[in-house]
């Protein structure tokens, strides 16, 4: 669906984005993760046709955006950082308008009172966006992108600067978009990265870090497996028991609660649960919890990034 | 194109702008009409309209200086440059709506020349002139306020830099000769009004309706190099 080979972008001496390139595939949902200032938003502009790269190709849906802009530029639909709103028009009209310019065919009226209520926002039509609150710009945003049902959507960081319910509800709408439409969505937040994409591609200083699922990215990352286990009784004993299964590299004895028990953090090569339960009853212990802890995207977000910073 | 012309028409009457040009125009214009006309009895419509120019000069930066600046400090030019449209489309189209806004202010002069014809013999090829060079000078302002208004995402710039060059083309022609004829002629080349003078005098020179043409396509072009020129930094 959409091509990206070797992108580059430099402003002035400054370098945005560096050799980039990437595919996305029919249907895919793709997060963009980086920190502020990673190239993200230089991306998303190139590929929907807002900034000229230095040096690339991007192709989507077949057509070069280059050299055939329009063939191109119809089948994406663009939510900017910030929505692109006219404030002195009423959301329908703005919507109008939209539809006007992008050449959209569908039958004006049904297109649009269809967009309004998939992002939510039919109960507003009639006011002027500039006496909307932020969680309802965002959605008029959303609708504007959705004009034309273009097969893909690019989303810059949708859901920033709203408060946690008006996240989640944009959330919902993105993900019930998903079932139609290919999706780039860049965000510098985690959670809603994992929550959301099929893939994330993890972009800093303009270069890929890292590219895998959400799941995948946490193991190979880790590289390692660590449990945390809740034992009663003598802690020293079972930490020692935990120690002799194989695989284990290292056992610590996070909190000693006062009632009696432990907090143990066991850290092995592989998913060593089984081994370790064995081990800790044999010797006499009781596990009242077990937990494995996977690698959060935070965490391989710093990681990674850290690594960048130290090279 | 059609859909940003549109839009920017209802722009102008939805905020104050388009009724604010149009009626100060009106009055201002209606205020050199009534004196010449109706007071002073010409039977010629071209002395007030010369008189007005001063106005356009105030007036055409207010009517041009958010067309792109706008735009670009609220970000909505993400919008238009990732539609289906050229630039050339986009600068057309609010180049168009400007023009018709202006158009609208020309109609208010409409009613001097019925009382011309109903009261006095009225020279028609003039009046004709008079109109047509009224004309392509509002679009020579037009476009060279449209060009400043794409280079900064500040309004109130935009609206300093192209009231500041209108003005100086205004003064260009009023000055009197400097004797060094290189000097003239490029002073000669900077007075945007006064090549409205013969038109309004009734004389077609081709020379003229070139030269206002050449400068509107010359800072038309220029307002859509400026808008690609950001795309390509």
């Amino acid at each position: 669906m959409i091509e990206v080979k070797n992108l580059t972008k430099r402003f002035g001496g400054k370098v945005a984005v560096d050799d980039l390139s990437f595919t996305v595939e029919d249907g895919e949902i793709l997060g963009f993760l980086g920190p502020n200032g990673a190239g993200k938003s230089t991306t998303m502009n190139i590929i929907t046709g807002c900034l000229s790269a230095t040096d690339g190709l991007v192709t989507v849906n077949g057509s070069d955006v280059l050299d055939e802009p329009y063939k191109a530029k119809r089948s994406i639909g663009y939510l900017p950082e910030q929505p692109p709103l006219y404030l002195d028009m009423t959301v329908d009209e703005y919507l109008s308008f939209v539809y006007e310019l992008k050449k959209a065919k569908q039958n004006k009226k049904r297109h649009l009172e269809e967009i309004k209520s998939i992002a939510r926002i039919t109960d507003v039509s009639k006011r002027r966006i500039r006496n909307l609150s932020k969680g309802y710009r965002q959605r008029v945003g959303l609708a504007q992108a959705l004009v034309g049902n273009p097969a893909a959507l690019i989303l810059d960081e949708p859901t920033v600067g709203l408060d946690p319910a008006q996240i989640i509800e944009i959330r919902t709408v993105i993900k019930e978009l998903a079932h139609s439409h290919t999706i780039i969505l860049s965000s510098h937040i985690l959670p809603e990265v994992s929550a959301v994409c099929d893939r994330v591609l993890i972009i800093n200083k303009g270069k890929i870090v890292a590219e895998d699922t959400p799941e995948n990215l946490s193991h190979k990352v880790g590289g390692e497996c660590a449990v945390t286990v809740v034992v009663e009784g003598d802690a020293e004993a079972a930490a020692s028991a935990a120690s002799q299964v194989p695989g284990v590299k290292n056992v610590s004895i996070v909190t000693v609660r006062p009632e009696g028990g432990a907090e143990l953090l066991i850290k092995a090569d592989t998913d060593v649960r089984r081994d370790i339960s064995t081990a800790v009853s044999t010797a006499g212990g009781t596990i009242i919890e077990m937990k494995l802890n996977e690698l959060s995207l935070e965490d391989i977000f710093i990681k990674l990034t850290e690594g960048e910073a130290e090279e | 194109m059609k859909a940003i012309f549109k839009r920017e028409l209802m722009a102008y009457f939805t905020s104050p702008i388009g009724y604010v040009f149009i009626g100060v125009f009106a009055i201002i214009s209606g205020i050199y009409f009534n004196q010449y006309v109706i007071v002073g009895g010409y039977n010629d419509i071209s002395m007030p309209m010369y008189s007005s120019l001063i106005v356009l000069v105030l007036l055409v930066p207010v009517l041009t200086m958010r067309l792109i600046a706008e735009e670009r400090g609220s970000r909505t030019e993400q919008l238009l440059l990732s539609s289906p449209v050229s630039v050339w489309g986009i600068v057309l189209g609010k180049l168009g709506a400007a023009m018709c806004v202006f158009l609208g202010a020309m109609v208010t002069t409409f009613p001097y020349v019925v009382i011309v014809a109903v009261h006095g013999v009225p020279v028609w090829g003039k009046i004709l002139a008079s109109y047509l060079g009224f004309f392509l000078l509002g679009l020579s302002f037009v476009s060279i306020g449209l060009f400043f208004s794409s280079i900064t995402e500040n309004q109130i710039i935009a609206l300093v830099i192209s009231l500041g060059v209108l003005l100086v083309a205004f003064l260009m022609g009023i000055l009197p000769s400097t004797g060094i004829s290189l000097l003239d002629d490029i002073i000669g080349l900077a007075a945007v009004t006064e090549r409205f003078r013969s038109l309004m005098n009734g004389i077609f020179k081709l020379e003229d309706i070139v030269y206002y043409l050449s400068l509107s396509a010359m800072f038309t072009f220029f307002t859509v190099r400026s808008i690609e020129k950001r795309r390509w930094s």
